[in-house]
């Protein structure tokens, strides 16, 4: 029964899922180096990310980065992010059969780097390399990503996961080489194989004893980063529906992040040198009025100006100058001159002009001292 | 009847007009298969598309990604990259070796509204702020420096000390929709609302007023997807096929997504306004050059 439902089910959920009715052993043919064990069943349905740490002390840079691998249905992806390498380096990038990132123990040459060949014997062949062609081990396998200039960079591909695994159960005709196959029945298992990034600038000056493979040079094949894949957990984040920050408390309040964040009022053909039209409608302003690109205010309640258009980057006198508050209330602050109409004025100093109408009061309920 | 289909040719010429736009490389997306369109993401917001075939813009597009070229791209009705052309720097480039000092400093993931205090206004203040908003002076305007201009006024005119707000589409949901953008970004604010504080979005072009931040994110969302909040930049570009969206939040001071994947990757912190974002703001999106 189970039999033929399998045979029912399973080619239509093959896109889907790769849960076999057929049951069958662990994926990866290994290769006999410690470290390298795949006795469990996994779907592959979901997504994978490992997380880089750095390994030969920084060697490439004290990058951080991960790998994110999604398959869903018949799609393939993989993403890589990289950063806090060095400008212009070009980064070979794989997934290992293996399930463990080469440590200090694995140098066994004693020269105080893991090379490429010995990083491979804790990590075991390569599964699949994440070159420009995922679809298969060999296509794009000179291609790989390399750091912009700050030393980042960020790659991804996608193919079809039929096209993929194919690939990978393929016949391994070649057991010599650096690429193992997963059998015809093999299993993907990404969840805990490992994953390396390689290359370091020529500027690090690797001894001779620093192995490498192929015709390139030792510094672009030392390995610089590996993690371990995981099943992505939950993905991160909250869900807020329009969550409350806190009670109001009856008040607005004027923010601060700090002194002086060099905000000024700039040239739009509304403002005139000296002159304050900025208002406070409604609510409170706590600190400040401010108007006029002659104007720069501080968190300390202070309108000045100099009568001149000032970027945040320059440097101005302080002065006074002349606004008007309508309405809403001015906390602390100096307003000289100008109108003030409305609203609550609380503590502060208003110099000459007109005040008329609303609430006056400093802390003790009477009106502000006003001179003129 | 020549005139007439004269006229005819010449009042439609603007349909099929190309836009232009100078921007940097912020990503490629290569697709599943080689039939599948090639996604350019732009540091504009903006996701166009390539055709592979042409080996000579392909370089330039990957040049710009590594080297952050700018490029001046003629882009068609129907999103596609026409040609490109390199440009000198419209923003100057951060200094690698000074980003590789404070990389070194601190490796650690930073939420940008970590000791910011924004403001807390009344809705009557925030309406005004809103109504105060310029109008961007012409149609295609990038969201960042609407964002910038708008933040910077509501601090001088007053003194509010806002949010700004970033939805960041998945690459699932942009190639699902075949969206045209990979980010979006609007300023926000505390305001009171019955008694309590809430976070209202101040988005001009695309509301008529305060909105709350779900309302906002459903005029782009063709699947009314719920979008987690996230506080680091790789909380989200680690998972860029999980659902549709992500939000982050940030002070008013931070211009382009860059500033948040610099603030996590080096600890770059904005904590006041710089002089090239705010003039290129205002530049690019009222045409003002004070």
């Amino acid at each position: 029964m189970k039999k033929s439902i399998c045979n029912i089910v399973t080619p239509v959920l093959l896109g889907a899922t790769l849960m076999s009715c057929g049951g069958g052993g662990g994926g990866g043919r290994g290769n006999g180096a410690s470290g390298i064990e795949r006795q469990v069943e996994q779907e592959a349905e979901g997504s994978y990310i490992a997380n880089f740490n750095v390994i030969n002390n920084g060697v490439g840079g004290a990058v951080t980065g991960s790998v994110a691998i999604t398959k869903q249905g018949n799609r393939f992806l993989a993403y890589a992010q990289l950063s806090g390498g060095y400008p212009n380096i070009v980064h070979q990038q794989r997934v290992h059969i293996g399930t463990s990132c080469p440590t200090a123990a694995d140098d066994t040459n004693g020269d105080g780097y893991i090379d490429v060949n010995e990083a491979f014997s804790r990590t075991g062949k390569i599964l699949f390399p994440l070159d420009s062609d995922i679809s298969s081990q060999e296509r794009g396998s000179s291609i790989w990503p390399s750091g912009d200039m700050y030393g980042n960079y960020f790659w991804e591909r996608a193919t079809a996961y039929d096209r993929f695994i194919t690939d990978l159960r393929e016949p391994d005709l070649n057991e010599e080489n650096d690429y193992g196959k997963l059998g015809v029945e093999g299993k993907l298992n990404l969840d805990g194989r490992v994953v390396m990034v390689h290359g370091a600038p020529e500027t690090a000056n690797l001894p001779d004893t620093v192995g490498t493979k192929g015709r390139l040079r030792n510094f672009q094949t030392i390995p610089i980063a590996c993690g371990v894949i995981r099943k992505a957990g939950p993905v991160p984040g909250t869900i807020e529906t329009d969550a409350s920050l806190g009670p109001a408390n009856g008040e607005a309040q004027g923010g601060s992040s700090g002194a002086d964040d060099g905000a000024t009022i700039p040239v739009d053909g509304q403002y005139r040198p000296g002159e304050t039209t900025g208002s406070t409608a409604g609510g409170e302003t706590a600190g400040s009025t401010t108007g006029s690109n002659s104007t720069h205010s501080d968190d300390n309640g202070t309108t000045t100006g100099d009568g001149g258009f000032h970027w945040p980057w320059e440097r101005h006198p302080r002065g006074e100058t002349s606004g008007s508050t309508a309405g809403g209330a001015t906390s602390g602050g100096t307003t000289t001159g100008g109108t003030t109409s409305g609203g609550t004025t609380s503590g502060g100093t208003t110099s000459g002009g007109t005040t008329t109408g609303g609430n006056y009061g400093d802390d003790d309920d009477t009106n502000p001292e006003t001179t003129g | 009847m020549r005139l007439f289909l004269g006229m005819c040719v010449l009042f439609t010429l603007p349909i099929w007009a190309n836009t232009q736009i100078t921007t940097q490389i912020h990503d490629i997306d290569h697709g599943d298969n080689l039939a599948d369109e090639v996604l350019v993401y732009l540091t504009s917001g903006k996701v166009v598309k390539f055709n592979v075939n042409d080996t000579e813009t392909l370089e330039k597009l990957n040049n710009s990604l590594l080297m952050k070229k700018w490029l001046k791209l003629d882009i068609s009705n129907d999103r596609y990259i026409e040609s490109a052309v390199e440009v000198a720097p419209v923003l100057p480039q951060v200094d690698p070796e000074k980003l590789k000092m404070s990389h070194e400093k601190s490796l650690m993931s930073m939420d940008p509204l970590e000791g910011y205090n924004a403001s807390v206004i009344t809705p009557e203040l925030a309406k005004q702020a809103f109504s105060e908003m310029r109008h961007p002076s012409k149609e295609e305007t990038q969201c960042f420096n609407r964002a910038m201009v708008w933040t910077y006024e509501m601090r001088v005119k007053h003194n509010i000390y806002s949010k700004k707000i970033y939805i960041f589409f998945t690459r699932n949901y942009i190639r699902r929709y075949n969206f045209d953008w990979w980010f979006h970004v609007s300023p926000m604010v505390n305001m009171i609302v019955d008694g309590q504080i809430k976070e209202r979005t101040l988005d001009k072009k695309y509301s008529s007023g305060p909105l709350e931040i779900q309302k906002w994110a459903n005029i782009f969302l063709s699947d009314d997807a719920k979008c987690p909040y996230v506080h680091t930049y790789s909380d989200h570009a680690s998972y860029p096929e999980a659902g549709s969206c992500f939000f982050q939040k940030a002070p008013m001071y931070y211009y382009q997504p860059v500033d948040l994947e610099f603030l996590e990757k080096f600890g770059s912190v904005k904590n006041r306004w710089l002089e090239s974002d705010v003039r290129a703001a205002y530049a690019e999106a009222f045409e003002i050059y004070p």
